[in-house]
């Protein structure tokens, strides 16, 4: 039994779609667009104190969440994986990265 | 670097798992008890705390000391943010999620003594391979073993031939998410992953469940194929998911397989309450049959290097019995 022959019900959307499945596909394959907005970013770089041209807590993170501002070669995290490891905070030669334990659990 | 971030977790998970594979007896019924750590934490007795205030001050200091560095250095900034000292208040504890593979679960990749994988050539070490709970010193140890085994091995193989067409089609499909940048982020389906496994793998276990949760990881092929990424980190985490998907996809079918329970709460089956050495006394495996597909397989325990003093298995053998039956014994 075809559940989309046999049943014929509302669809929404029912100028697009013939069926339910149809409209779920294209729902579906609609492009993916990243709207999240990151609140609380955990590793405050000072960017007085941090060195143009060092990257040493680049290669100090583990999740590779850090990296270098092209414009004028200060540190900055990039990607939402921060797990407060501390490790950039550490080794950073001028101190001049803080990080915080996130709001959420704080 | 990926090395530290495993380590983290594995000894995050530490303390836990020795809490919940040593915790206190339960009722047998193939759920969390009245007397064990996950019944104690979701009931009315609940949360657990660690008590530390009756230690000596060296020694809380010790703790705190690798606690808070070799462990996860933000461990005291968080206490210390809350206003918690461990010599004088609790600290309280929870059940995290299940550890999926590796030594945080009883699982990892099939070695033999030597660190030898099933490919030859191919070895693994640390508590990713079939030394669960090894942690750190597991990892050191096997990994001088796997070394030795390794020169050993390179001493007598020959060159390999590279195969153009195999190197090929690999980078054709790790570089795949960049032609497709408006693809499903992967931070995104690593999430979903990671939810239908606590959803649906997390103990305690039933088929039923598990099932459910097998159904979706098999789905989750064709979500892969879909993952979009923009840059080198993108791509790196879309990898992960691949693996992350293997690893769901293994754990749901182990734990179908094994009709029992064992090892407290780690594979506590609703279905199959009580542990069963006549059947289950053994590892289970997984292998991939000629059709590319996982095939589960037992493979007998070797017998112990060091003898047991059977009063030493007690403990072991009462986790998961009635609380009536342990006063009996005791």
């Amino acid at each position: 039994m075809n559940p989309e022959t046999t049943t014929k019900k509302v669809v929404a959307g029912k100028l697009k779609f013939e069926t339910e499945r149809a409209a779920a596909e294209a729902a579906r394959l609609a492009p993916h667009r990243q709207t999240t907005k990151v609140f609380d970013v955990p590793v405050v770089v000072d960017e007085g104190k941090c060195i143009s041209g060092c990257h040493v807590c680049v290669e100090s993170c583990p999740v590779d969440c850090l990296a270098i501002q092209p414009e004028h070669g200060k540190a900055f995290m990039k990607f939402d994986d921060c797990w407060y490891c501390l490790a950039c905070e550490v080794d950073c030669p001028t101190n001049a990265i803080t990080v915080k334990i996130p709001f959420l659990v704080r | 670097m990926k090395t530290r971030k495993t380590l983290y977790l594995g000894i995050a998970t530490a303390v836990l798992a020795a809490l919940l594979t040593a915790c206190l007896s339960t009722q047998g019924t193939g759920g969390p008890g009245a007397n064990d750590i996950a019944g104690v934490v979701t009931g009315p007795n609940g949360p657990v705390f660690l008590k530390m205030n009756h230690l000596a001050p060296e020694t809380v200091s010790e703790i705190e000391r690798i606690l808070h560095t070799t462990e996860r250095p933000s461990r005291g900034r968080f206490h210390a943010g809350r206003g918690t000292e461990y010599g004088e208040q609790l600290v309280e504890m929870a059940v995290s999620e299940i550890g999926l593979c590796s030594g945080h679960s009883a699982s990892g990749v099939w070695i033999n003594e030597r660190g030898e994988t099933t490919v030859p050539g191919l070895y693994a070490a640390g508590d990713m391979a079939s030394v669960p709970h090894s942690y750190m010193l597991g990892a050191f140890t096997y990994g001088k073993i796997c070394a030795a085994s390794a020169i050993e091995y390179i001493g007598q193989a020959g060159m390999l031939g590279v195969d153009d067409g195999a190197v090929q089609a690999e980078r054709q499909r790790i570089m795949a998410p960049l032609d497709r940048p408006t693809g499903i982020p992967p931070h995104l389906l690593e999430y979903k992953l990671r939810r239908q496994v606590n959803d649906y793998l997390q103990p305690p276990k039933s088929a039923n469940r598990m099932k459910v949760g097998l159904e979706y990881f098999l789905r989750a092929h064709e979500e892969l194929e879909q993952l979009g990424a923009t840059d080198p980190h993108d791509l790196m985490r879309a990898a992960e998911c691949a693996f992350i998907r293997d690893c769901a996809e293994m754990a749901a079918r182990a734990s179908l397989f094994r009709e029992e329970s064992r090892w407290g709460l780690y594979h506590c089956r609703q279905d199959y309450p009580e542990m069963d050495d006549v059947n289950w006394f053994v590892h289970v495996n997984l292998k991939r049959n000629e059709t590319g597909e996982m095939q589960l397989f037992k493979r007998p325990v070797e017998p112990y290097v060091v003898t047991l003093d059977q009063e030493e298995l007690r403990g072991y053998h009462q986790l998961r019995v009635a609380s009536t039956a342990v006063e009996a014994v005791n």
